[in-house]
């Protein structure tokens, strides 16, 4: 394994997706989870509700 | 959540996620004895490769990503561990034995450490896979085979000493799970095999969207699957493999196991009679490709080959595979390419064409807006969800007619809405149909006597007509639901 490798690697797959960076919500799923549930997402202390309630109406 | 709800962290975060997964794969094929070249050549096919852009540009899509990092960390750790042991004088430094190795074999307490801190390692990664999706409960198989196949000096005793360690991450997850989840309590056995039965077909045109992702969807409809190109991408991978011949039947099998089997759970958990549009969901097609690069990789395809050519011909399939992934991953830019992109990908399904009508309007593109709802109107016409929406569409593009007719309709199936009546009164009174527009106040009173600004109009109607009695009493009942109203009050002082 050559680090010079590894760092053409990293370098190409972040020219490809690197534009994805400035893109917003799909409002698909992502947005219901993560600004619908940004109050339960603030604090640590929300993670055992996380496994208390629906996800996604799925549970 | 660190970066509060400003999407940019969050991308972020996927794409480093997706980066140390093209690193681990580098790093597993270099284990696995492949050339610096062709290690770094089939990583970054996996980095670039159109079918892992949704995992990666759609923020949910790291479910899959995520499962694959702890998922190529458990099994790196694991690589490792093997190394360790195969290397040393004695095999038996599993968790469970490394006491005993301690002791007879006099090694160091801090050699014993590391290797058995090694494997705890890898259990806890497993763990992580397990807690992040559940499809990882399939891959406690992959990494039994893995251990099965790549264990030089086979012990089945040892073997199973070094699994038992994975069976009982496995067995704490599942209670844990028990304790939480309760829908699939009421699963059983009959229903796995019927559901997998049921849902074998698809595996066909799965392959299909794996290979050449084109087309992809989160909520394809059945109706969308296209078993054409699924069958040629079997056709020519059989052939391919049959052609070639395996050279590393280890790496063959371990490839095939992510290619197929990823799918195991979904197959069995689900059916396609109650739960359609949930077969072709792109992001779940990440480990599979992985698996199918695994495979190709284990073909004697790289051997005898012209390596001046293939440099050449690695590089301008590089490069235009990035410029495919890099244009397609615009799709998940923001709302309105996102729906437009599901509603083409899947034409059949109502929700996708309905959603992509929403955006549309939100986006106050009214007239694609129409368009998209038309289209969700034509796969499921009896939606009522749908006439709203397609009542504002005309609407929006002054076509009040045809917008009424929407209304109307909504009207029939929906419950009763006084606002519904109202609103309806005012587009009959913009079109100078007094008669419907009076109908349509009145209604919206039955329903709600303390209705604001129906009495009103019905009063402006009157008044047009004449009729100044009936004006001032419907006049004076609207600021008995809504005191003060100014233009009510105005109207009276006018009579008087």
């Amino acid at each position: 394994m050559r680090w010079r490798d590894v760092l053409l690697i990293v370098l190409i797959v972040f020219t490809v997706f690197g534009a994805s960076l400035f893109f917003g919500y799909t409002n698909l799923d992502d947005k219901r989870l993560i600004v619908g549930g940004a109050n339960n997402l603030k604090s640590a202390a929300n993670i055992p509700s996380f496994f208390k309630s629906s996800y996604l109406d799925f549970y | 959540m660190i970066s509060g709800i400003n999407p940019l962290v969050l991308h972020l975060t996927n794409i480093l996620i997706h980066i140390a997964n093209v690193v681990l794969v580098y790093i597993i094929l270099i284990h696995f004895g492949f050339k610096r070249k062709i290690s770094m050549a089939a990583s970054i096919l996996f980095g670039i490769y159109p079918t892992v852009v949704p995992s990666v540009s759609w923020i949910p899509g790291r479910n899959d990503s995520l499962l694959c990092l702890f998922l190529l960390l458990s099994w790196f750790a694991l690589i490792k561990f093997m190394e360790n042991i195969q290397s040393g004088a004695n095999f038996s430094i599993s968790l469970g034995k490394a006491g005993i190795s301690f002791l007879k074999n006099k090694q160091s307490f801090a050699t014993v450490l590391v290797k058995s801190l090694i494997l705890l390692l890898s259990l806890f990664f497993y763990g992580l896979a397990l807690f992040t999706k559940e499809t990882a409960i399939i891959y406690i198989l992959f990494l039994g085979i893995y251990l099965i196949l790549y264990s030089q000096k086979k012990s089945y005793i040892e073997i199973a000493a070094i699994f038992w360690g994975y069976i009982s991450v496995f067995i704490l997850y599942g209670f844990v799970y028990m304790q939480v989840m309760t829908a699939m309590r009421g699963a059983n056995w009959a229903t796995f095999v019927a559901n997998f039965f049921d849902n074998l077909l698809y595996i066909i045109p799965i392959a299909g969207e794996v290979v050449i992702p084109y087309k992809l969807s989160f909520l394809k409809h059945l109706g969308d699957a296209d078993f054409i190109r699924g069958m040629a991408v079997w056709v020519v991978m059989i052939i391919f493999f049959i052609k070639m011949g395996v050279r590393d039947k280890g790496l063959f099998i371990l490839g095939f196991f992510m290619a197929i089997f990823s799918f195991l759970p979904v197959f069995l958990f689900l059916s396609q009679k109650t739960d359609n549009d949930v077969y072709f969901v792109a992001n779940r097609y990440y480990i599979p490709f992985l698996g199918v690069i695994f495979m190709i990789l284990s073909t004697k395809f790289w051997e005898g080959m012209n390596k001046r050519f293939m440099a050449i011909a690695v590089k301008v399939v590089i490069i235009i595979i990035a410029f495919i992934s890099l244009t397609g991953s615009f799709v998940y830019k923001d709302p309105v390419s996102f729906w437009t992109n599901e509603a083409y990908a899947s034409a059949n399904s109502f929700r996708t064409n309905f959603e992509a009508g929403v955006m549309y309007y939100d986006a106050g593109r009214y007239e694609e807006s129409l368009n998209y709802f038309k289209a969700a109107a034509a796969v499921s016409p009896n939606q009522m969800v749908l006439f709203h929406p397609i009542a504002l569409s005309y609407l929006q593009n002054r076509d009040i007619h045809t917008a009424i007719k929407y209304f109307e309709q909504e009207i029939l199936v929906s419950p009763p809405d006084s606002n519904l009546h109202f609103q309806i009164g005012l587009l009959y009174y913009k079109i100078h149909d007094f008669d419907r527009a009076k109908f349509h106040f009145q209604e919206s009173l039955l329903i709600n006597p303390l209705a604001k600004l129906s009495n009103y109009n019905l009063g402006v109607i009157a008044l047009g007509e004449g009729k100044n009695e009936e004006a001032r009493v419907y006049f004076t009942k609207e600021l008995e639901v809504n005191q003060g109203y100014q233009s009510a009050m105005e109207a009276l002082r006018k009579m008087e």
